[in-house]
């Protein structure tokens, strides 16, 4: 009987650890500021009553401020052209390394250091890229003829964002090369020789065999995208700081701000909670999408 | 094999236990304020600033703690911090969490922020420990008093800004540096060098506070007394109090806009170090900084030297009336958390920061000696004849010191100024009178949140 129970216990045992992490540094925090988003937190002028409830307060208060909605906004144009934008050069990288060339091995490395570098590292490599007077950037587009002036990339409010995008994109597009590549390279040889037996073009190989194949894939890696960039934070930050004039304010810059310098925590949470379900809806059509592809197999 | 797994998951699991028993805070019997009255008893004491990231303060406050350490073996002091941006978020983090440091480095008008997350005040009241003829000794000491209590102590360094400039580069402009007194000297100079393509200076404008800090300190609060608050930004700090539309804040943001944009007489940039390289560069002839500029300079380029001079702030003629120049004079000071097991060490190492052996090590970090007794002593005067100039124009030339209202809303409101500034003195060139009407009117929606 006791050994019966004990090999009962075995796996709860060796979950133990892994629930332990997720319980302390992820669930407690998450109920922690569930809580803190229905309660007075504002630390600027605390209270007599401590952190009393004040109901959908805060709710309010962030639904009605003007900079949440700007950062909805940046938020969800920065969600739209970076995952566009990962997935198509991802997808093209993908074509590429697909096909037999010399040096594919090499090139197959070469691609994922963008992904490998740490975000921190790669932002301050691009400040100095995007630098007016010595960034490269500038140098290149000079002398090639393409600019009359030197831009302050990171200074200018309508520039800023489409900078921190391209960072994002040239960052993350190796991961999305990587899982298509892997999708790739499961589709199965035969499809593609009785195409060209058929007398099928590159485009109607791709169009009706590439595309079709790598589609569970490619809904995995975008929802990825999506969720990953919902709670992204050092790019726009480490760039821009949320500026200038806010034009790189994303979600996350928004909460912290509202947190850490303005001390209204309360506030801050609620926000941080109304991320939560936006990320959250995805996250449900991410599993959703692995069962279905679980039940195909 | 399979006990020895079991064993070991077991044990794993214990392990992260005490792992995160040992991360949070302190617990609450450790708030105990027991002194070791000068015993041998071997004690920790942690301190955290925001400047030990910088080389010169490192070698500074390096040296402290030797030379405090050769005279205490018993007492060791622990350096913690991170650089000037995540500094603020990591001590309200600490507070908030119940494990900040013994002791904390800030800026006077950040005591209070810190000192209202916990109810019952978050650091020690050193009126209980602090001479007042000590007190008297020490610039920017008033200014750590909130509520009849001092919350912290000047122990460390300061320094206020002049205008410092390439002799080289005026003299062939045919320049007199001695000739520029007020706003309009300084532009009719500025001027000369616009005329050839070329700019005078380079203003910091994007999301660092250098956006606004520079312009008030030079234009707004000379003739307004205050952008914030009117009379020298103090109380009732109330939303009807809010001063930021008043019109000689507006005069002040339209004629530094007009001189970034319609003279372009100054470059824009992103940070503090582009003026810097420009001006060692012999791209701008002026650069506006802070005494700890000579050590930079000397760094930089030793024979860079001879080339650099330095002029007070400008004066502001304003409406037919002339004000002087505001400074602002920066000092770091150290405050005692209510957590510290050894309040009185603590103490008596940061009064020990104040005597002339300490000022002596401090003044190798380029900031002027918070010890008015010191950094005007001959000694000083005679190492450090620049940075002394900067002394002399505070005793001479500025008038009475306006800093930032010491209020826990200021992290808000100047990240309101900071939106307005980086519409007003950018290329965007904003209209003045819009964008401070906006910035007025959030402010005091702050100030009237409760």
């Amino acid at each position: 009987m006791k050994t019966k129970w004990k090999k009962k216990m075995e796996p709860y045992l060796f979950l133990a650890p892994l629930l332990i992490v997720i319980i302390v540094f992820l669930l407690i925090p998450i109920i922690k500021a569930a809580i803190m988003s229905f309660q007075y937190y504002y630390i600027a002028k605390p209270s007599a009553d401590g952190n009393y409830f004040v109901g959908l307060e805060n709710y309010t208060k962030v639904l009605s401020d003007e900079y949440f909605y700007n950062s909805v906004k940046v938020t969800a144009l920065y969600i739209l052209v970076t995952v566009l934008g990962r997935y198509l050069i991802g997808f093209g990288t993908a074509m590429l390394l697909n096909t037999k060339f010399l040096g594919r091995g090499l090139a197959r490395a070469l691609v994922i250091i963008p992904w490998a570098i740490p975000e921190v590292v790669a932002c301050l490599v691009w400040i100095l890229m995007y630098d007016q007077d010595y960034g490269v950037i500038n140098y290149l587009l000079n002398h090639a003829g393409i600019l009359s002036r030197n831009i302050a990339y990171l200074q200018d409010p309508g520039i800023a964002l489409p900078a921190a995008m391209a960072v994002n994109i040239w960052k993350g597009f190796p991961f999305v090369a990587v899982m298509l590549l892997a999708g790739m390279q499961s589709v199965s040889s035969e499809l593609y020789e009785a195409a060209d037996i058929d007398g099928a073009s590159g485009w109607q190989k791709m169009r009706y065999i590439t595309i079709p194949s790598i589609k569970p894939v490619s809904s995995i890696v975008f929802l990825l995208l999506i969720i990953w960039t919902i709670k992204d934070y050092a790019i726009a930050y480490v760039l821009a700081k949320g500026g200038p004039s806010r034009a790189t304010e994303i979600l996350t810059i928004y909460v912290q701000q509202t947190g850490f310098r303005y001390f209204d925590f309360g506030k801050a949470a609620a926000a941080g909670m109304l991320m939560l379900l936006i990320s959250l809806v995805f996250t449900y059509g991410y599993f959703k999408l692995l069962n279905r592809g679980e039940a195909v197999h | 094999m399979k006990k020895v797994k079991k064993f070991l998951s077991v044990g794993l699991c214990f392990a992260m236990l005490l792992g995160l028993a040992a991360c949070g805070g302190k617990e609450e019997g450790s708030n105990d304020q027991t002194d070791n009255n000068g015993s041998d008893e071997q004690i920790t004491l942690s301190f955290s600033t925001s400047v030990y990231v910088e080389e010169p303060h490192r070698k500074a406050i390096d040296g402290l703690i030797a030379a405090y350490n050769e005279q205490n073996p018993n007492v060791k002091i622990e350096i913690f911090g991170a650089g000037y941006d995540g500094y603020w978020d990591n001590i309200t983090t600490e507070i908030l969490a119940n494990n900040e440091s013994d002791m904390i480095q800030v800026y006077p008008e950040n005591i209070s922020t810190y000192q209202v997350i916990r109810p019952e005040g978050t650091f020690v009241n050193l009126n209980d420990y602090m001479d007042a003829s000590l007190k008297e000794k020490l610039v920017g000491q008033e200014m750590c008093n909130v509520d009849d209590e001092t919350l912290a102590i000047s122990s460390y360094a300061w320094g206020t800004t002049g205008i410092y400039y390439r002799k080289s580069m005026l003299e062939e402009a045919g320049i007199d540096p001695s000739t520029i007194k007020t706003q309009v000297d300084f532009r009719e100079v500025s001027l000369k060098f616009a005329e050839k393509g070329n700019y005078a200076t380079a203003i910091v404008s994007g999301t660092h506070a250098f956006t606004i800090s520079e312009w008030n300190r030079l234009l707004a609060r000379p003739v307004s007394n205050g952008l914030y608050f009117p009379n020298g930004e103090s109380e009732p700090y109330t939303a009807d109090n809010v001063n930021i539309n008043a019109a000689e804040n507006i005069w002040a943001a339209e004629w530094w806009q007009d001189y970034i944009l319609k003279d372009k007489a100054a470059k824009l940039v992103t940070d503090k170090k582009d003026t810097r390289e420009m001006f060692w560069n012999g791209e701008i002839p002026f650069c506006m900084d802070g005494p700890w500029f000579v050590g930079m300079t000397r760094e930089r380029d030793e024979s860079l030297r001879d080339d650099v001079g330095i002029i007070p702030q400008f004066d502001v003629e304003y409406n037919g009336q002339t004000y002087q120049p505001n400074p602002t004079n920066y000092p770091l000071v150290t405050m005692i958390s209510k957590n510290c097991e050894y309040p009185e060490e603590a103490n008596k190492f940061l009064e020990w920061m104040t005597t002339d052996e300490a000022q002596a090590i401090i003044a190798d970090c380029g900031m002027i000696p918070s010890n008015v007794d010191y950094s005007t002593s001959d000694e000083y005067i005679a190492a450090h004849e620049l940075e002394y100039a900067i002394v002399d124009f505070m005793q001479n030339n500025y008038t009475t010191l306006i800093a930032d209202p010491n209020i826990p809303q200021l992290g808000e409101i100047s990240q309101v100024m900071l939106d307005a500034g980086q519409k007003m003195f950018s290329e965007q060139g904003a209209d003045v009178q819009t964008e401070m009407d906006a910035a007025q009117k959030a402010v005091e929606e702050v100030m009237n949140r409760e």
